[in-house]
């Protein structure tokens, strides 16, 4: 049986586990000796590519040729402030690429630590990722030349590394996962055998420690234009220190009352300081969407503030410390961080995958663990007209438990209608305008029909993340058409044939 | 609690810039006042996490910031936000403008620019010529002053003729000079569209692509839009559907193009011809190509897709599976097979308009996407009114 890894594909840091067939996990450190890997790609002039630590080195001296945040632009055209792309010695590059440039480094470890080479892997995604998404994960694996065994949830990730400690018990945990780009609120069942069950996610995916660092660099920036005048974002090199010396700071205020560092503008010096009670109002915004986050998901999740055992502290901002009241005041419970924050999600990878492999000895506890059940983390619906009005009918909504399917009927439209148009959403909301469209297709009637003849649309959605929709004449079964979404992404499959042949002839570290 | 009860939770701006329209915005009435702070806290988490979710975030998130300021005006003692109010345009701006005197050029750069992003295009115009009098060699400071009249001539400001003619002169001098100079063609072809001078804009398409080798997307669809406005419509569309090709993935093109090909099928509007059936329906599949898969422009085009698939369908007077409709599938696209029994098409019965005992325009009438296709379109029996006849009192259509 060839290895399989589990990999933390984060947006600030990614890691690499394996779990052998005791039950025995390991974080693997690359070459530097370092466990965790920095999710910064940097492009050297001589045409090298450098991924992790010394990228982060060279990104300060050269910010443009280096790349990092790209989890935020996962299945969406760029991850720039800007909207633009990522571009460097005139060659573009997707976030999908950025992506298996760093999965490629992870397995480069893995494959040495191992000594055979690493093809399958088992990757993590933010709960709330939706599917253009999780598709894009694929298939950054793919272009990385790697078989994706399984695209798993982060926050059950932590709950299963966080779960083999403390089997035995029937819960329901809140998992909180704050990490550097994305936030996560999971609430799931916990079985007496260790089973899983996600009950509901809420979430963002454009909030994390990533802008708690923006927000500190703003207020350099709006400190040193009333100093000394000056445009803190004119000068690349002071930004780029300034954005770094940031995000310590903020580090440093989740043990101490007040932190600070020199900055140096204009070949002037210059001490910036902040407090913690300073650092606080000033992301009051994003505390608020946290909380509203975090109430929301209980609601969806039913039973009240008061129904939650256990409260899970996941990813690297979780250790900001008013989250932690926050969670306490909504829970009543106090939150656990585990001991190894910063592994817990690879972790948690890597079991599954032991799990997968199928090769656990019957003395360990891989054999005996429930596979964790998946749910729908967002509803699928179709496009319907009611009335006059456009509308999303939910087929399968969000919770719903992986393999799903479900049916409705729909009635033409007019007489002597010939076609018809499918069209698949994303999103439990019956207002089109706040669902993601994922596909669409026409098809003919066998022959015209009259008005309000009916039409039976079923969906599956299955084990392997793959969507399925047919239509058929709701009188004879005849089949219509299908909208059938499997990696479905932005890149077409030359494009990621030709990315992937790339790869391979790149010399890179 | 029914359905209606939480319509107010949907309404995305208040009405008017008062207390009474802010209580409203939060559902009170019909709750009592003491309710007002759980309201604003539901609205505000429900847009919230709207604006998560996969689809209309940008709305959500505005919609979301409207919450928050009305709860500062509300119950922190705050004034009443500027520029929320449906249907308002105001814009707010934070930057401040900078210092009107200007010694160097990127002085006047960066003036210019800060007047016309405030929209004070007079100002911007009257400066940028004071820096063509002050640096008249300066091909920058000309490409400047044509720029800050096209973009004036792009939106609602009356830019006069003496500026709209001073400008094509010193931007055909530019272009001209500096033949490679992409604004400087994009600003030329925007001022001679504004003044109406399409035969030129013709001949000048020839000329972009002798000099540049093909035409920059931007200028691409100025061309284009002029042309919806000559004979050579068709030409037009094409243009826009190159503009796409040239990059499917910019949502800001495929905006621009579905706009030009939604002016272009109201040029048949009112439908009044079996031929304007098909050209009509034709400007609207280019619209509808141009706007696939950008949510926000799709909803743009959808009234023009569902009139364009039903204008030639004909209405069963006095049957009820008119009003049945219940669930219906979308977007079809409609094959007409002629029936010589048929009654009037939808387009005829727009077109005739109300008369007396005729049922079928008033239910038509209601219908939203109808009314809003023909936005602005003069019928004969439209005479001066302005607004669709309400159906008469004490008709039941059901
Ligand atoms: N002590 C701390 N206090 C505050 N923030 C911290 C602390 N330690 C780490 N962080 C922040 O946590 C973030 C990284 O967390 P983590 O490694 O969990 O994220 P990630 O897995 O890369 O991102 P994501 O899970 O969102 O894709 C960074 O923004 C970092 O600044
Ligand atoms: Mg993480």
């Amino acid at each position: 049986m060839s290895e399989i890894v589990g990999i933390d594909l984060g947006t600030t840091n990614s890691v690499v586990a394996w779990t052998d067939q005791n039950g025995r996990t390991e974080i693997i450190a690359g070459p530097e000796g370092s466990r965790i890997v920095p999710s910064v790609v940097y492009f050297d002039p001589e045409g090298g590519i450098i991924v992790g630590e010394r990228a982060t080195q060279f990104s300060v001296i050269e910010p443009t040729r280096a790349a990092r945040l790209f989890k935020r632009g996962m299945g969406l055209n760029s991850f720039l402030n800007n909207g633009e792309k990522f571009t460097v010695d005139g060659k573009t590059w997707s976030p999908e690429e950025l992506s298996s440039l760093v999965l490629k480094k992870l397995v480069t470890h893995a494959s040495s630590h191992l000594r055979q080479e690493i093809k399958r892997v088992v990757i993590t995604v933010p709960a709330y990722f939706g599917e253009p998404e999780r598709a894009a994960t694929r298939l950054a694996g793919e272009i990385a030349g790697l078989e994706v065994v399984r695209i798993l949830n982060e926050p059950t990730a932590a709950a299963i590394a966080h779960g083999i400690d403390q089997r035995g018990q029937q819960s329901r945990m809140l998992v909180f996962d704050l990490g550097g780009g994305t936030f996560d609120v999971t609430v799931m069942d916990i079985a007496s055998d260790g089973g899983m069950t996600v009950v509901a996610t809420g979430g963002d995916r454009q909030l994390g420690g990533a802008d708690f660092d923006a927000m500190i660099l703003e207020q350099m920036a709006d400190e040193i234009d009333l100093k000394f005048a000056l445009d803190l974002t004119e000068d690349l090199y002071a930004f780029v220190d300034a954005r770094n010396k940031a995000e310590e700071i903020k580090k440093d205020l989740s043990a101490m009352q007040t932190a600070q560092r020199p900055l140096t503008i204009g070949g002037k010096p210059f001490m910036f300081q902040l407090s913690r009670a300073n650092f606080e109002s000033m992301i009051a915004q994003q505390i608020g969407d946290i909380r509203d986050t975090v109430m929301n998901t209980l609601e969806m999740a039913g039973g009240g503030t008061g129904g939650i055992d256990e409260v899970l502290m996941v990813g690297g901002s979780s250790r900001i410390p008013i989250f932690s009241s926050l969670l306490k005041e909504i829970t009543g419970k106090e939150p656990i961080f585990s001991r190894n924050l910063d592994e817990d999600v690879a972790k948690g990878a890597a079991i599954l995958a032991a799990k997968l492999r199928g090769d656990a000895s019957p003395q360990s506890f891989i054999d005996s663990i429930p596979l964790p059940v998946d749910v729908a983390s967002h509803g699928l619906g179709v496009s319907l007209l009611e009335g006059e009005k456009m509308v999303n009918r939910v087929i399968i909504p969000s919770g719903s438990r992986i393999p799903a399917s479900g049916e409705i009927e729909a009635f033409t439209i007019t007489d002597d209608q010939m076609q018809l148009q499918l069209e698949l959403n994303e999103g439990d909301e019956v207002d089109i305008q706040f669902v993601r469209k994922l596909g669409e297709s026409l098809g003919n009637f066998p022959k015209p029909r009259p008005m309000s003849h009916p039409i039976r649309i079923s969906m599956s959605y299955d084990a392997d993340q793959m969507i399925q929709v047919k239509a058929f004449d709701g009188k004879t079964g005849d089949f219509i058409c299908e909208i059938n979404l499997k990696h479905e992404t932005l890149l077409s499959m030359s494009e990621r044939d030709k990315a992937r042949d790339f790869l391979k002839g790149l010399d890179f570290e | 609690m029914s359905e209606s009860n939480h319509d107010w939770m949907f309404v995305e701006r208040p009405s008017a810039a008062t207390r009474v329209e802010a209580l409203k915005y939060f559902g009170v009435p019909p709750s009592s006042e003491t309710e007002l702070a759980t309201n604003i806290n539901t609205k505000r988490r429900r847009w919230h996490s709207r604006s998560n979710g996969p689809g209309g975030a940008e709305i959500a998130k505005l919609v979301k910031d409207i919450v928050r300021q009305l709860e500062d005006y509300l119950l922190k003692g705050g004034s009443f936000p500027e520029g929320v109010v449906a249907g308002s345009q105001a814009q707010q701006q934070s930057r401040q403008l900078p210092p009107p005197n200007f010694s160097s050029i990127e002085q006047l750069l960066e003036l210019v620019e800060a007047l016309t992003s405030r929209g004070q295009y007079q100002r911007a115009i009257d400066t940028a010529r004071e820096g063509l009098n002050k640096w008249p060699e300066s091909t920058e400071v000309a490409i400047l002053f044509s720029f800050a009249v096209a973009s004036a001539a792009g939106t609602e400001f009356q830019v006069s003729n003496a500026d709209l003619n001073e400008a094509i002169r010193t931007s055909q001098i530019v272009t001209q000079n500096e033949p490679t100079n992409v604004t400087a063609w994009w600003t030329l072809s925007t001022l001679l569209a504004a003044s109406g001078r399409y035969e030129e804009i013709l001949l000048l398409e020839a000329e972009i692509v002798r000099k540049l080798g093909g035409i920059p997307v931007p200028t691409l669809l100025v061309i284009a839009r002029a042309l919806i406005r000559t004979p050579d419509m068709w030409r037009g569309l094409e243009m826009a559907l190159r503009a796409v090709e040239s990059d499917p993935t910019d949502a800001g093109i495929r905006l621009e193009s579905a706009t030009i090909a939604i002016e272009a099928a109201r040029k048949f509007l009112p439908i009044d011809s079996a031929e304007k059936v098909t050209d009509f329906r034709k400007a609207v599949s280019v619209a509808a190509w141009c706007a696939h898969g950008v949510a926000s422009v799709e909803v743009l085009v959808r009234p023009f897709r569902m009139w364009a698939e039903r204008c030639d369908d004909k209405m069963f007077t006095g049957s009820h599976r008119f009003r049945s409709f219940v669930s219906i599938i979308t977007l079809f696209i409609w094959l007409p097979i002629h029936n010589a029994q048929a009654n009037k098409r939808l387009w005829e019965i727009v077109l005739n308009g109300p008369s007396d005992g005729q049922l079928e325009f008033y239910a038509l009438s209601e219908m939203k996407y109808i009314q809003d296709v023909h936005a602005g379109i003069k019928f004969m029996w439209l005479e001066n009114r302005i607004s669709w006849p309400q159906k008469p009192i004490g008709v039941d259509l059901n």
